[in-house]
């Protein structure tokens, strides 16, 4: 499993861990599920106007159920739900994927530098870190975006800040195991810089750990923004996001539930085949941990 | 063991400073002014400045922040720049219902969670198992906030039996936000205590004590059960933090008049006092439900009693690496 630096078996690692992916159906169902819904949130233009079909209200037409026009029927605005329901993914996704992004990368560094140098800076970086990690992520988002003022691009840092603290910690604690073997300190003895070892030795072996955990916070920035939406900290109408669209229906929702399922079972579907994607590639990464 | 304690509740105060300290200079270096807030747009500029000077904006960033660490010290969270009603008031009122909330809600999760997932481990890949499997997936993957809307739907709305705001019918009225706030808890604790049960009936003892004739029964309560609640309980302190930041939704969906709802209209109203007091009074209890479970295993394990006898830092320690 481990690559000792250099690039030789990485053809034939990304076989075998594919080759262990497919065995595991649950998580194959997850990933297709998943691609369908990133296809159909590129491709949304391609059926839908945006400002037609997602942003015009039309009073003639509210509360529409399903028909050949309006496949998943209207909204309370006479709003298409299908539309509605296709461009709030393509917002749910570009949130959730540029904040696992975004929080991903710091934490990275900050926990390189943590666990490769250690002493003092460790320490000072981990009690910050400690402090950041005792306010809940999902109440430090809420601050962040409360002091930012709600907007998709303050979402987005908020949900980020608020994920750096615990991948600083994960990523710190696998170059701590890693920085005592041996292979690392071969390679400091022949000479070789920090910044080669930490690229060209550390980085190689914890990259694999690092996408698997950045693929299982997926879900939950879904469910975060989705949430933080939903009590108006996040994508703000008519822009269409799942939470937004939950947060407008409930005051139609007890006489027209359509409204409060179909945005809540594609938030449940999304997340649910992100979820089984994710298990299914930790698994196939490294079979022994589970 | 008290010493240890009340060394833990020192370590816990830098870091709640710490909390104050962050949560104050995101509200300080942000955009948006508190005194036009209050005072509206057409405000003269004399009249801001006067408002400035009373509520003692104009003083340095640090110095504000030692004078309010100190109020704080002696309860006095200051008071809302609206109304001017005292904040540490308007939290001890409300701090009960989010309290009940949460307890209820660990209490359900627990009761709920543990024996499926035992259940699940003793019976692996029956129909319980695939079922409860397939339930912590599904309640890990619902956004808080729906089920809640679902659940009004269907138990208030149409059946009647729970109301679907406020706390004005005791113990009745939280329901319906206990479900809402404890179901990703329950999932967590499912999976956890699933997978720690199966780690455990494949050890050595549990063979032993299968050997020696044990009820089946025994071996699970008393051998397995009590080695594999460890890990679920450390689960279970580190997640109180994720439900205190879901309370905050439950009770926006519920109506209910606790802190979450205070915090949300503080950020509305960008009452920098209300949230500021909030989300102190949050951290600083989920410092210490982290150290009541770290007391807890104490009593739950004896070998770890044993260490904090002789060392009382180690558990600290042995956290920090993970």
């Amino acid at each position: 499993m481990r690559r000792k630096g250099g690039s030789a078996g990485n053809e034939n690692q990304f076989v075998d861990i594919w080759r262990r992916f497919k065995r595991n159906k649950a998580a194959v169902v997850g990933l297709v599920v998943f691609m369908f819904i990133v296809l159909m949130a590129l491709s949304a233009d391609l059926f839908f106007n945006y400002e037609e079909d997602v942003i015009k209200q039309n009073a003639m037409e509210r509360f529409q159920g399903p028909s050949a026009e309006h496949l998943l029927g209207t909204d309370q605005y006479g709003r298409d739900m299908l539309a509605r329901i296709v461009y709030g993914a393509r917002m749910s996704l570009l949130i959730s994927l540029s904040v696992t992004v975004l929080g991903t990368i710091p934490g990275l560094v900050i926990g390189f530098v943590a666990g490769y140098f250690g002493g003092k800076l460790d320490s000072v970086l981990m009690r910050i870190c400690d402090m950041f990690m005792a306010i809940p992520a999902l109440l430090m988002a809420i601050t962040i975006v409360a002091a930012l003022g709600p907007s998709v691009t303050n979402l987005i840092i908020a949900l980020s800040i608020s994920g750096v603290p615990s991948t600083a910690r994960f990523t710190r604690s696998m170059v701590l195991r890693l920085r005592g073997e041996e292979f690392i300190e071969s390679a400091r003895a022949v000479g070789t810089g920090d910044l080669r070892i930490m690229y060209k030795h550390i980085f190689p072996n914890i990259v694999s750990l690092t996408i698997v955990n950045a693929t299982l916070s997926l879900g939950s920035m879904i469910l975060a923004s989705a949430g933080l939406s939903f009590i108006g900290l996040g994508v703000q109408p008519p822009t269409p996001e799942w939470g937004t669209m939950l947060s407008n229906a409930r005051n139609y929702f007890t006489d027209h539930p359509a409204l409060l399922l179909l945005p809540g079972a594609a938030i449940l579907i999304t997340v649910l085949s992100v979820n089984l994607f994710g298990d299914g590639l930790r698994d196939a990464l490294d079979p022994k941990m589970k | 063991m008290l010493k240890y304690i009340l060394r833990r509740l020192l370590i816990m105060l830098p870091i709640i400073l710490g909390i104050i300290f962050i949560v104050f200079s995101i509200l300080e270096f942000t955009p948006g002014d508190p005194v036009s807030m209050i005072l509206g747009q057409d405000a003269t500029p004399e009249l801001i400045e006067l408002k400035r000077e009373e509520l003692g904006l104009n003083e340095p960033f640090l110095k504000r922040y030692v004078t309010y660490v100190l109020n704080v010290l002696q309860g006095d969270f200051g008071n809302m720049y609206a109304s001017g009603n005292s904040v540490g008031e308007a939290i001890a009122r409300r701090l009960p219902v989010t309290l009940e909330l949460s307890i209820l809600s660990i209490l359900l999760a627990v009761i709920v969670g543990i024996p499926l997932g035992v259940l699940s481990a003793v019976k692996q890949y029956s129909v319980i198992d695939i079922f409860s499997i397939l339930f912590a997936m599904i309640l890990s993957a619902m956004p808080g906030f729906w089920l809640g809307l679902m659940l009004i739907l269907v138990f208030s709305t149409k059946l009647g039996w729970f109301p679907s705001f406020g706390v004005g019918d005791g113990l009745r009225s939280f329901v319906l936000p206990c479900i809402t706030l404890s179901a990703s808890y329950t999932a967590v604790i499912v999976r956890m205590t699933r997978s720690c049960m199966l780690e455990v009936i494949s050890q050595d003892y549990v063979r032993t004590a299968r050997a020696k004739g044990a009820t089946e029964g025994r071996i699970i309560g008393k051998h397995a059960l009590r080695n594999a609640m460890m890990p679920v309980l450390t689960t279970v302190g580190m997640y109180f933090g994720a439900l205190m930041g879901g309370a905050v939704i439950a009770e926006t969906v519920f109506s209910l008049p606790g802190l979450g709802t205070l915090l949300v209209s503080g950020i509305t109203a960008k009452d920098t006092p209300t949230v500021l007091g909030c989300v102190t009074v949050i951290a600083t209890s989920i410092s210490l439900i982290n150290l009541a479970v770290d007391v807890a295993y104490a009593y739950i394990d004896p070998r770890i009693k044993a260490q904090y006898a002789s060392m009382g830092l180690v558990k600290v320690k042995a956290r920090e690496q993970r």
